[in-house]
């Protein structure tokens, strides 16, 4: 019988956890501060409106179709939505590439959070009191150098194989049972640490007595305060436009199999709209009020800007460290920090792993807990060049195809599939099946016309900037060259793989069909 | 912070805080 949430509340937490993760805290303030201050606000609202919200409806709405045919991932819900096109589901085999490849080294990056939650409360850190020392400490863990603080990899890999199974744990109990009930749970907890933070961060005032100019208020205007010229600047609409993409989890293929599991008169348009709604409140209003003005009031405006740009894995592990130890309840108050972006990461990183593990359970016939083993000895393999070839590169090149190349991809293509393949007629009708709001008339146009082209623009803009220049391997040094063509060989085999996969399903059914007529 | 800057923050955040609150009003009233 075929999973569904257990409640609406459910699958909105599902969705908003996958969205909320580390940029939230760490990618979006620094975007803001770097590119025109409280003025960002307008593209990135304007991106919000016209692409961002679009796609979230889309993915909700192609998702719940695809649904109603028994799929749970985008080949399955790209056939349905196209059943003309032999070729479509295999455009859909990006939309469970993507979140696995984001998956293979999210979850080691995951577990750094996990190790430092629990460093923070042990103070194996404390005697890191300067940016080097704290930087030599994260170099040290990651098993990038052997220094005073680790001599070994292994307490790395340790947190790793916690994170990992319990990643795996979530997902084997199941949609309502694993996944529902984590975001329930989460969710609000990360919501509260991230208050908490918050309210501590406002009521810091100046603390350093012989600097008063270095104050929360400062260090908001910092972020805030705007500079209308970056407007006039291309770099600064395409990082909006980024920014927006990134956040939301569109383009990836979770939210298409998150809103597979809806029933069929369930409600998309309001669901979609509170999810965007939670991740924007952490965004906003709770990211960007602690990481910047933090680092601003404790460092002054001079050195603000070279740790802006130093950053957002910087940022997270070595400039918050230093602060919290420079305040009364210091350790827990890192604690929750690093507990929060944890628990932001957990919840996006078992809706990661659910694509892969739905496609198993769908197109072949495993039951859910089979399909889980079966992904979990395929990731964990997968995760350890992750981990291993970490100082070489590896999650750099897995990060550039898994999460980037293919969700501007994957969003381009589910976004002409609806708007043109599909229909607008049918989609817009699709779409306010059991809705709670009426979408208004000027979304038909901006869905069947907007969204595509402002698409096809970051598609164009983002491959002529950074597709090429990383295609070319022009930014990787020379001795890393082999280790990142290993691991696009890795890549393309998973990725014929999944084609294979696809092709021995369909084939499989069709036979089954042919066999009963 | 310069007024501009307080303009921004507290229109962003506004904005954020009234469409969270429209949405989860709703979300919860049709689930009662």
């Amino acid at each position: 019988m075929r999973q569904t949430w257990g409640s609406k509340l459910g699958v909105i937490m599902a969705v908003a956890g996958s969205a909320v993760g580390l940029g939230n805290f760490l990618r979006f303030p620094v975007q803001a501060a770097q590119n025109g201050g409280g003025a960002f606000m307008i593209p990135y609202f304007i991106s919000l409106l016209l692409l961002g919200i679009p796609l979230m409806w889309i993915e909700w709405t192609l998702g719940r179709y695809g649904g109603g045919f028994e799929h749970s991932t985008a080949p399955g819900i790209f056939h349905s939505a196209w059943r003309k096109n032999r070729f479509i589901k295999y455009f859909g085999v990006i939309g469970i590439f993507g979140p696995m490849v984001i998956f293979i080294y999210y979850t080691y990056i995951e577990s750094w959070l996990l190790a430092y939650s629990f460093f923070s409360l042990s103070g194996q850190y404390a005697a890191a009191t300067t940016e080097g020392s704290m930087k030599a400490f994260l170099s040290g863990f990651q098993g990038l150098v052997q220094n005073e603080y680790f001599s070994t990899l292994g307490p790395a890999y340790i947190f790793f194989l916690i994170t990992f199974s319990l990643n795996m744990s979530v997902v084997y109990f199941g949609i309502k049972g694993g996944i529902e009930r984590l975001s329930k749970l989460a969710m609000p907890m990360l919501l509260c640490f991230a208050l908490i933070i918050l309210i501590r961060v406002l009521t810091l005032g100046a603390p350093n007595a012989s600097h008063p100019d270095w104050n929360i208020a400062n260090g908001l205007g910092f972020l805030w305060n705007p500079d209308f010229s970056a407007l006039l600047s291309a770099k600064t609409w395409l990082a909006a436009a980024g920014q927006i993409f990134f956040t939301l989890s569109v383009g990836i293929g979770v939210i298409l199999t998150y809103a597979s599991y809806l029933k069929k008169e369930d409600d998309v348009v309001l669901s979609g709209l509170t999810a965007v709604s939670t991740n924007e409140f952490a965004e906003v209003v709770l990211g960007g009020s602690i990481v910047i003005p933090m680092a601003f009031a404790f460092f002054g405006p001079g050195e603000i800007q070279a740790i802006a740009k130093s950053g957002s894995f910087n940022l997270g592990f070595v400039t918050m460290p230093l602060i919290f130890e420079k305040i009364p309840l210091g350790p827990l108050f890192a604690f929750l920090w690093f507990a929060l972006l944890f628990l932001a990461g957990v919840t996006s990183s078992v809706s990661l792993a659910q694509p892969a593990v739905a496609f198993i359970e769908d197109e072949f016939n495993v039951g859910r807990k089979k399909a889980v083993w079966f992904f979990g000895i395929a990731a964990f393999l997968l995760c350890q060049p992750a981990i291993f070839g970490l100082a070489h590169g590896v999650v750099d090149e897995l990060d550039f195809w898994g999460g980037t190349f293919s969700l501007v991809l994957f969003g381009t293509i589910e976004a002409i599939l609806f708007a043109w393949i599909f229909g607008m007629e049918k989609a817009w009708e699709e779409i306010h099946t059991g809705a709670d709001l009426t979408l208004p008339r000027i979304y038909k146009f901006i869905i069947k016309y907007v969204t595509p082209v402002f698409l096809l623009v970051i598609l164009g803009f983002w491959l002529a900037q950074e597709g090429l220049p990383t295609l070319l391997m022009k930014n990787v040094p020379a001795e890393n060259r082999s280790v990142v063509l290993a691991v696009r060989l890795m890549l393309l085999l998973i990725f014929t793989g999944l084609c294979l996969g696809v092709w021995l399903s369909w084939r499989r059914r069709s036979r089954a069909v042919n066999k009963e007529a | 912070m310069n007024w501009g800057g307080w303009v921004f923050l507290l229109v962003s955040w506004g904005m954020i805080i009234a469409a969270g609150v429209f949405c989860f009003r709703r979300v919860l009233n049709k689930k009662q």
